[in-house]
């Protein structure tokens, strides 16, 4: 019986050990003996309709190239991007990942300059603008889903209960000063009570500097490293920002809190008028703001928010400075494995990754950017789709009048933009988060950043102010 | 003969063992050896450079180390005490009660950990609501404070964080120190009724002294984890306003993970081992000596 006991155990020991083990395997199941090459391509919701999109794009591929087979993964925003740097430093990113590319990715060596790879005459179907922003030191490593724009917008309701003509400002745009002027009568006490702000800018969570980048743009700092490689934010133009962005909070248009407000706070203060203009806006508000509306009428939408309309408004701008609408490029970017493993040789499985690369960027593709209201980047693209827009066609001239004003991305050497992103993410971001806290002054954030450039650049930086 | 009489003795106790030791040797120690030569390398992922000691001398002379560990300690020397004493105050209340009544609070203290640090960090950034209509803002309001931008300024930040977990997370503290106090002899407690001592003199002569060992394990554990405070910091300030909650946890996690720099994240990592040992013997020095009556 003694024998027999240990002999069961010994057994359901081992059984344990090998199920345990066997979860540790770092392979997927699936297709493990099939000689097709398999393409793997992380991306995320990009849009409500773009599940049904990816996959009749799939079929299509799929069908034209029998070899292939498209293995998408769905990542979530909130964690999508650092699941993929976990993999890219781990040396086994997936060959497509819906993803600008950056310095630091080409600097794991596994980021792959695509146009050697691309079917003869692909890149003739794309708009240059749209390229741009899918290169990094003046290489190619994506291509791009669609172009987006970021603004402010403004409730119609609220500007013309303070007179102010938004729909001149549409056409003509406006300074620094004349914002200031203009929407001071839109801080006040609402037709509830509550407090409603001229101006609210989200300064937490996702992007929580996108009012300065936004600024530092329409004050012509339009790259942080200049075509001549020197480090820009040293400029005078970086300190009269943030004096700028300061005295917003100061003279009362934005809330003193502002450090802390999340998008979701700021869309709540939108619905519920409190809020007369926000930003970031994008051309896509107008249907999620719509569906908002649908929510109020029908009572599920909490207590408090209305029904609003939303009228896009170009940013403000300072005097002697070109007006410039914030905008770039989401879209696919190529990578290899530090150790490829696959069913043809890498050079092969390259060349499919840029089939498959075209095929998700282009043609039928650009439904993503009719659904998001946005510009297509193609020409194929446009030729599918520019009929079937369904935005209101005051907020689509809007949208046309303003990619005018998207500038094309400065050109840089990676290495001296890793540098600079660093100072970004290290200097700028947490001081920026206390200069709207109201801890420190702009003078005190400028004289950080131009402590750290001297450090990091030596001379290669741009005169400061005195 | 020997040998088979060895295995024969203890050969079974050799089996059971190995799977846990294996998974320890896999899933610890080889992952501790390979960042353990990171430390000395700057890491990329296709070939990593040989730098020696220069990350852990980048440690010594970053000033934003040095504000992590700042952080860190004061986050420390503010919650750990604190929440000890919190957990003894609450399991002395508690262990006076009925037996129905103990399991319910016993029950309601330690629920909270059954939900994730994520949800609850979640929870309490909703709490730390900044504007007016923000829920702590409302209570301070009763009191004839204005707004307070609890998350968003330099001097509060840390000490919002701080509050959260005096609010909190005391289950676990709660039922060691229930389990401690019905291990006291009540003999000891009637001895000392016959001379007269005070409530008080009993607390400090033969309570404190006694749950010593309980009190030396949640120090030692509290100071573990509070050294190691991420999620908190990660999601609902990101180490700011201005690195004014930066732990050296975080500022690890940055490293990593925002700037791929492997190698200083993994000095960083070894100088946090090094110190909480450090500070761990001192404990055990200082505090681990029994006490019997």
């Amino acid at each position: 019986m003694s024998t027999f006991l240990k002999r069961l155990s010994l057994l359901v020991m081992i059984c344990a050990l090998i199920f345990g083990l066997s979860g540790c395997s770092g392979k997927s199941s699936g297709g493990g003996k099939s000689k097709k090459d398999v393409v793997t391509i992380w991306t995320f919701p990009v849009e409500k309709d773009y599940n049904k999109n990816f996959e009749q794009i799939k079929k299509d591929f799929e069908a034209k190239n029998p070899d292939i087979i498209l293995k998408k993964e769905e990542l979530t925003w909130a964690e999508g991007i650092k699941k993929f740097d976990t993999a890219i430093n781990a040396g086994n990113p997936p060959d497509l990942m819906f993803v600008v590319p950056s310095a630091k990715y080409v600097e794991t060596g596994l980021a792959v300059p695509i146009e050697k790879y691309l079917p003869k005459g692909a890149l003739d179907d794309y708009y240059p603008s749209g390229l741009e922003y899918m290169k990094v030191g003046g290489k190619l490593y994506g291509l791009p889903l669609y172009m987006k724009l970021h603004t402010i917008a403004g409730n119609p309701k609220l500007m013309d209960e303070i007179g102010l003509d938004w729909k001149k400002i549409q056409e003509t745009g406006w300074t620094w000063d004349e914002f200031k002027q203009m929407i001071k009568a839109g801080t006040k006490k609402n037709a509830d009570g509550k407090q409603q702000y001229a101006f609210v800018f989200h300064g937490a969570e996702t992007d929580p500097t996108e009012l300065l980048t936004h600024m530092l743009l329409n004050n012509g700092l339009t790259s942080d490293i200049d075509e001549n490689g020197k480090y820009t934010y040293t400029s005078p133009k970086f300190l009269e920002t943030l004096k700028f962005i300061r005295s917003l909070i100061d003279e009362g248009l934005m809330p003193k809190e502002s450090n802390q407000i999340t998008p979701a706070k700021r869309m709540e203060y939108f619905y519920s008028e409190q809020a007369m203009i926000i930003g970031k806006a994008m051309p896509y508000y107008e249907v999620t703001i719509g569906d908002n509306n649908a929510k109020v009428k029908s009572g599920e939408a909490p207590k408090g928010q209305k029904v609003v309309d939303f009228a896009l408004l170009p940013e403000p701008h300072n005097e002697g400075a070109n007006p410039v609408t914030p905008g770039g490029v989401d879209g696919y970017s190529m990578f290899k494995q530090a150790k490829y493993k696959g069913n043809v040789d890498q050079e092969t499985h390259l060349k499919n990754v840029a089939k498959a690369l075209v095929a998700l960027t282009s043609g039928k593709a650009g439904a993503s950017a009719k659904i998001l209201c946005l510009p297509q980047v193609t020409k194929s693209g446009d030729a599918m789709w520019k009929d079937k827009y369904t935005m209101k066609p005051d907020n689509k001239a809007m949208v046309d009048r303003l990619f005018k004003t998207v500038l094309s991305p400065t050109q840089v050497d990676p290495e001296k933009s890793q540098k600079a992103s660093k100072i970004f993410a290290e200097v700028i971001v947490p001081k920026y988060s206390a200069l709207l806290g109201g801890d420190i002054t702009p003078e005190e954030m400028y004289q950080a950043v131009v402590e750290r450039a001297k450090e990091d650049f030596g001379d290669d930086i741009v005169p400061q102010a005195n | 003969m020997k040998v088979r009489q060895f295995l024969r003795d203890f050969g079974w106790c050799y089996v059971f063992i190995a799977a846990p030791v294996l998974v320890f040797l896999a899933f610890t120690l080889y992952p501790i050896c390979s960042a353990f030569i990171m430390s000395f390398q700057k890491y990329n992922v296709l070939q990593s450079e040989w730098i020696g000691f220069d990350n852990y001398k980048h440690i010594f002379t970053d000033p934003l180390f040095g504000k992590a560990f700042i952080n860190t300690t004061i986050f420390t020397v503010a919650t750990v005490p604190v929440n000890v004493l919190i957990s003894l105050g609450l399991a002395l209340l508690i262990f006076k009660l009925g037996k129905k009544a103990q399991t319910f609070f016993k029950a309601s203290f330690y629920l909270p950990a059954v939900a994730s640090g994520v949800t609850i960090s979640l929870v309490w950034f909703w709490i730390f609501d900044p504007m007016p209509e923000g829920i702590l803002n409302q209570v301070v309001h009763l009191f004839g404070i204005n707004n307070v931008n609890w998350l968003g300024k330099k001097d509060i930040a840390l000490f919002s964080i701080i509050l959260m977990t005096y609010l909190g997370g005391h289950g676990a503290g709660i039922i060691l120190y229930l389990a401690s106090l019905g291990g006291i002899p009540k003999t000891i407690y009637e001895a000392a009724s016959i001379d007269a001592a005070s409530a008080w003199s009993k607390f400090r002569n033969i309570t404190w002294p006694l749950l010593k060992p309980t009190t030396l394990y949640m120090f030692v554990t509290g100071i573990i984890g509070s050294f190691q405070v991420f999620i908190s910091i990660y999601l609902m300030t990101g180490g700011g306003p201005d690195h004014a909650t930066t732990t050296i946890a975080y500022l690890i996690y940055q490293h990593a993970f925002e700037y791929f720099d492997f190698g200083l994240a993994a000095a960083e990592s070894f100088v946090l081992a090094f110190i909480i040992v450090i500070v761990s013997v001192l404990q055990f020095k200082y505090m681990g000596s029994d006490v019997e009556y």
